[in-house]
């Protein structure tokens, strides 16, 4: 276990000096200082500028300088800011992350909820209503549904936070937002694995020896249906924390997705790369522990 | 209790029947506003006429939805709107299914080194949130509807890759691709006349539900003004534009809306007509 | 289709119980109260030497005291300098700092440190304050006075003088520039909490003011960059007072939830060209442009009759104005004739606009960019994010039509005419008899005189139709019911 811990570490790492290279290799492309300095910049700013990166140097040399700088947390000081990029970036991520993990949570337990609850049920008008409704919310892309849900609880009635993050009642809207959505995905997962086993002959003989319908869910289906999900879900991890970006311009939410949409048309760089890397991590450790997680669950996978 | 379970199959098809019935006539709805409204002779995306600025719907023969703010014919313009989306997305997907289908067959028939890297090299790419990535591109690069097109694609040929790979991998060791190699074919031309359309339908199911997955990224993405630029109409900028005037004139914000609730709803209530979701890797 | 089918008084009807107990809620205006105000942008930094950006200058205006100051009229008024004077040939200015104002940590204000303001303005050449103060020769104290002597006759320099907030020199020096940005110490009304960034900037009063206290116990500004989303954050209560976009007002008007106040501006927004570039450089062919533009039914239609049409480039609440000039008349016959006199061959002119900031900036430049399609004209849209188009503009870098805006906080038009006509400066004039005419006005120590020397600059430029006024912007803003809060036509929202 231990051995296969550092592996994926490892791993982690060599992504992340991955995506550090792709970053050195695209500030290669085009003059980055220009990018790095406002437009009336002098030829002499951009000199002083280049020495100051040492991009003068060999390029060997730059690389060093520059995945050194990068992973001692050394990125450099945002250019509208004048404050390290990195320190902006993590003074940010716990918004983001209180977003993403709250909706997360909600979203994966009450999927497994319903899910379990209709399969107990035994109950089929319910569980295709479930799945209906699923399948309805999965249809609006929340930046859409989150407009709607201002319109109509905060605007039209008066009962919710339109914006920011200054009280518990203002994560309600932006956490109903992403958590109807991942509800949603969930549960039809969970439905579409508890379809599959319903077929299965184990569950036939079960029900047939009188194994109790809550104990043969529970106990049984939903340990074998976890597995599969986890899997999807530490999959669609990329798509749903871009779904926050957006949703964060939505909801004037001051989190990384805002910061890095603003560095990117501000042509901040240093906000931008800083943001980027420490999403990567982020995203990196989160595989992680998926990873574990299903080692955990899946004993042959050590094996792996 | 156990009547439920028995009596499954028979109702799960009546279910799957009423989702397809759904699911096709959001896609025919749509389907009909992008190739009939232009043909009919009031199709005029681009005219302001500001004098007609915020006319409602059903009020003008001339304007039978309605108009923006700056007068121009609502009809029109979302025809045109999902249109882009639809190009756009189905650009895209197939610029990433192609990439995929490439890269999965070389990995998955040559194996060893190449495969791992190619492997690698997705992996890398997926630690980066998808819309994040695309932010980053679209302003170092820019974001007319052409480069949107290969951006999108580009970043998202990872699942094409992996499922091409793993049916590569499982099916050079059968024995049919064992004869063809024992009989001298040379690795690509197994890969065109045999492997190619072993693995074709699962590329084209998983690409069905990717074009919904393209859309909503796309539309966010000019919602926040990082996509499809004005004058060029898209969904996610007439959401963005209507957004002003919910209060006053919702059906700025809800036609466009509607149209992508019916695109991604006529995607996604065709799989659960399927009974296995899309499963990458 | 034109109402939401949840309709305000059902929902009321279903859930009178809950929303009572939220009924009473709004803010009125109290001792101890909060008030939370909307910015359009985030300030890059609390460094009145680095940041000199509107949604800076307004936490400034809170936080610091100036040695003039800007009243709710827009006559300059004492602020730190309790009196003033100037020498016959304008380039001698003495301030008069008075006695009793400190600093929020209680040391008093000295001369030493107005000087130490803006001399490290003046002497670091990346300060953005500093680029206001390129007549200043020298300063000196004299006693409690402060003497500069400029390098021109300079007749609005006390207004010139607002732009400059006084800092603490002990507390600058102690804290190091890059910490004073975050937190720093001036002599306002109200004294900086915290700076959360990217979400709020919390002030609480200075109870030691030696002004008209603070208001309020603490105000928060809070920036929202989105005009929709200024315009909702009223009505749900989240925020007190919010610049609104034009076609926002209606909505908030019949919402009941909150009150739409309004007042003049300071602000033109205008179409730029850059003369010197290929078909600009004709000023018949600007003259069609100007033509081309129907003001009226923009103003009218598009932005909801909130701005009127603009005739010349500062606003009417601003020195210099002159009422002889109207607003150019829409005539697309005589542009279409025009342009083809001119030889057009149909290339296409980039307007550049950028893509926040200006009220529906988006639909005004579609709109612009329609109304010259309609003469012949071919235009390419170019929206620029705010900032990048403002370095853009700051540098002369603009390749064809712009839209852009100039709100003069100083409420004169001498800055906005130094910038946007000298030689050198921002705009694309090139015009030797309008430099020469500044060069004139800034010595005239006779108001009228001075007004005169404006109106005839104003009236070059619309013979020669260096820019294109299109309207003089209103600003409406959403305030909670009750709120006890006056609007400033220089677009400041202050709490004293």
């Amino acid at each position: 276990m231990g051995r296969y811990i550092l592996t994926r570490i490892g791993w982690g790492i060599v992504t992340l000096l991955a995506i550090l290279t792709l970053f050195f290799l695209a500030r290669l492309t085009g003059d980055p200082v220009r990018l790095l300095l406002p437009d009336q910049a002098t030829q002499a700013d951009v000199e002083a500028m280049r020495n100051a990166l040492g991009l003068n140097g060999p390029l060997i040399e730059q690389y060093w300088t520059f995945i050194t700088g990068a992973l001692t947390g050394d990125v450099g000081d945002s250019i509208r800011q004048q404050r390290p990029a990195l320190e902006l970036v993590l003074e940010r991520l716990p918004a983001t992350l209180e977003l993403a993990i709250s909706s997360f949570l909600l979203g994966f337990i009450a999927a497994l909820g319903l899910a379990v609850a209709g399969e107990i049920s035994g109950n089929r008008k319910l569980r295709s209503a479930l799945l209906w409704a699923a399948t309805f919310r999965q249809s609006v892309p929340p930046y859409l549904f989150g407009i709607l849900l201002i319109l109509i609880l905060s605007v039209n009635m008066g009962l919710l936070p339109a914006i920011g993050r200054s009280s518990l009642a203002s994560y309600v809207i932006p956490v109903l937002t992403m958590a109807t959505f991942e509800v949603a995905l969930y549960l039809r997962l969970f439905n579409t694995f508890f379809d599959e086993m319903r077929a299965n002959d184990w569950v036939r003989t079960a029900i047939a020896k009188g194994v109790s319908r809550p104990r043969l869910v529970v106990r049984h289906m939903l340990p074998n249906a976890l597995l599969p999900v986890i899997t999807v879900a530490g999959l669609n991890l990329g798509i749903l924390v871009g779904g926050t970006v957006v949703l964060e311009m939505v909801f004037n939410w001051p989190g990384i997705g805002r910061l890095i949409v603003q560095g990117v048309t501000q042509r901040d760089y240093p906000i931008v790369q800083a943001g980027v890397v420490v999403t990567a991590t982020v995203f990196i450790l989160i595989n992680i522990v998926v990873d574990l997680l299903y080692a955990l669950l899946d004993p042959r996978v050590r094996l792996a | 209790m156990t009547d439920a379970v028995s009596t499954a199959p028979r109702r799960q098809r009546l279910r799957m029947n009423l989702s397809l019935i759904v699911s096709l006539t959001m896609l025919l709805t749509v389907l009909l506003l992008i190739v009939v409204v232009p043909l009919w002779p009031g199709f005029e995306p681009d005219k302001q006429s500001l004098f007609f600025s915020l006319e409602p719907a059903f009020q003008n023969p001339q304007y039978p939805l309605g108009t923006d703010a700056l007068g121009r014919d609502l009809l029109s313009r979302v025809s045109v709107a999902a249109r882009v989306s639809v190009l756009v997305a189905l650009g895209a997907v197939s610029i990433s299914a192609a990439v995929g289908i490439l890269i999965g067959l070389v990995a998955g028939w040559l194996r060893g080194p190449v495969d791992s890297a190619l492997m690698a090299i997705g992996n890398i790419q997926l630690a980066v949130p998808v819309v994040l990535l695309l932010i980053v591109l679209v302003a170092a690069l820019g974001s007319s509807p052409l480069l949107l097109v290969v951006l999108l694609g580009l970043v998202n040929w990872v699942g094409y890759g992996r499922v091409v790979r793993a049916q590569v991998v499982s099916l050079r060791e059968r024995e049919f691709i064992t004869a063809v190699t024992t009989a001298g074919g040379s690795g690509w031309w197994i890969m065109r006349k045999h492997l190619l359309p072993n693995v074709l339908p699962a590329v084209f199911v998983l690409a069905a539900f990717d074009v919904g997955v393209i859309i909503t990224v796309e539309s966010s993405l000019s919602f926040i003004g990082l996509g499809i630029q004005p004058p060029t109409p898209s969904l996610g900028l007439m959401i963005s534009e209507g957004q002003r005037y919910l209060q006053t004139n919702i059906g700025l914000t809800l036609l466009p809306a509607l149209v992508i609730f019916f695109l991604i709803g006529g995607i996604q209530f065709a799989s659960q007509t399927l009974t296995k979701n899309p499963r990458r890797g | 289709m034109t109402r939401f089918p949840l309709t305000r008084r059902a929902l009321l009807a279903s859930t009178a119980a809950i929303l009572a107990t939220f009924a009473v809620s709004p803010t009125f205006a109290q001792p101890d109260s909060t008030v939370t105000a909307a910015l359009v942008a985030e300030p890059t930094s609390l460094n009145p030497i680095y940041d000199t950006g509107l949604p800076a200058l307004n936490v400034f205006y809170n936080v610091f005291d100036q040695l003039t100051g800007i009243d709710e009229t827009g006559a300059v008024v004492p602020r730190l300098a309790s009196d003033w004077s100037h020498s016959d040939d304008l380039k001698t200015w003495t301030f008069t700092l008075r006695d009793g104002a400190t600093f929020h940590d209680g040391s008093p204000v000295t001369v030493d440190d107005v000087l130490f303001t803006y001399e490290t303005a003046m002497n670091d050449p990346t300060s953005r304050l500093g680029g206001y103060l390129s007549t200043v020769d020298d300063i000196t104290a004299d006693g409690s006075d402060i003497v500069f002597t400029l390098n021109i006759p300079y007749a609005p320099f006390d207004r010139q003088a607002t732009l400059v907030p006084i800092v603490s020199k002990s507390a600058y020096e102690q804290m190091g520039a890059e910490d004073y940005a975050r937190k720093p110490v001036g002599s306002g009304p109200y004294m900086v909490e915290s700076w959360v960034n990217g979400d709020t900037i919390t002030l609480k009063r200075y109870d030691a003011y030696w002004g008209d206290a603070g208001e309020y116990e603490t105000v928060v500004f809070q920036p929202v960059p989105d005009e929709t989303t200024r315009a909702n954050s009223v009505q749900s209560g989240d925020l007190d007072i919010a610049l609104l976009g034009p076609s926002s007002v209606p909505a908030v008007e019949g919402s009941g939830s909150a009150e739409v106040i309004d007042q003049q501006s300071n602000r033109v927004v205008y179409l730029g060209y850059n003369a010197t570039s290929a078909w600009l450089d004709d000023p018949e062919f600007r003259k069609a442009i100007d033509m081309a533009l129907d003001r009226q039914l923009l103003s009218d239609r598009l932005l909801n009759s909130a701005v009127e049409p603009a005739s010349q480039l500062v606003a009417k609440v601003s020195f210099g104005y002159t009422p002889d000039i109207a607003p150019t008349s829409y005539d697309p016959d005589a542009a279409k004739s025009l342009v083809e006199a001119s030889g057009y061959d149909g290339a296409s002119i980039p307007l550049t606009y950028p893509n926040s900031g200006l009220p529906q900036v988006d639909q005004v430049a579609q709109a612009v960019a329609f109304f010259l399609s309609e003469v012949g004209v071919n235009v390419t849209l170019d929206p620029q994010e705010a900032s990048t188009f403002s370095n853009t503009w700051f540098s002369g870098g603009l390749s064809g039509l712009y839209i852009f805006a100039f709100a003069p906080s100083v409420m004169d038009a001498d800055l906005p005419f130094n910038m946007l006509l000298r030689t050198g400066g921002q705009g694309y004039a090139n015009n030797a008899d309008i430099d020469a005419l500044l060069d004139k006005e800034i010595g005239e120590a006779d108001a009228d005189a001075r007004a005169a020397t404006l109106a005839e600059i104003s009236s070059i430029v619309t013979a020669e139709t260096y820019y294109s006024p299109l309207f003089i912007d209103t600003y409406s803003y959403a305030v909670t019911p009750g709120l006890d809060w006056t609007p400033r036509p220089d677009g400041m929202i202050v709490f004293n």
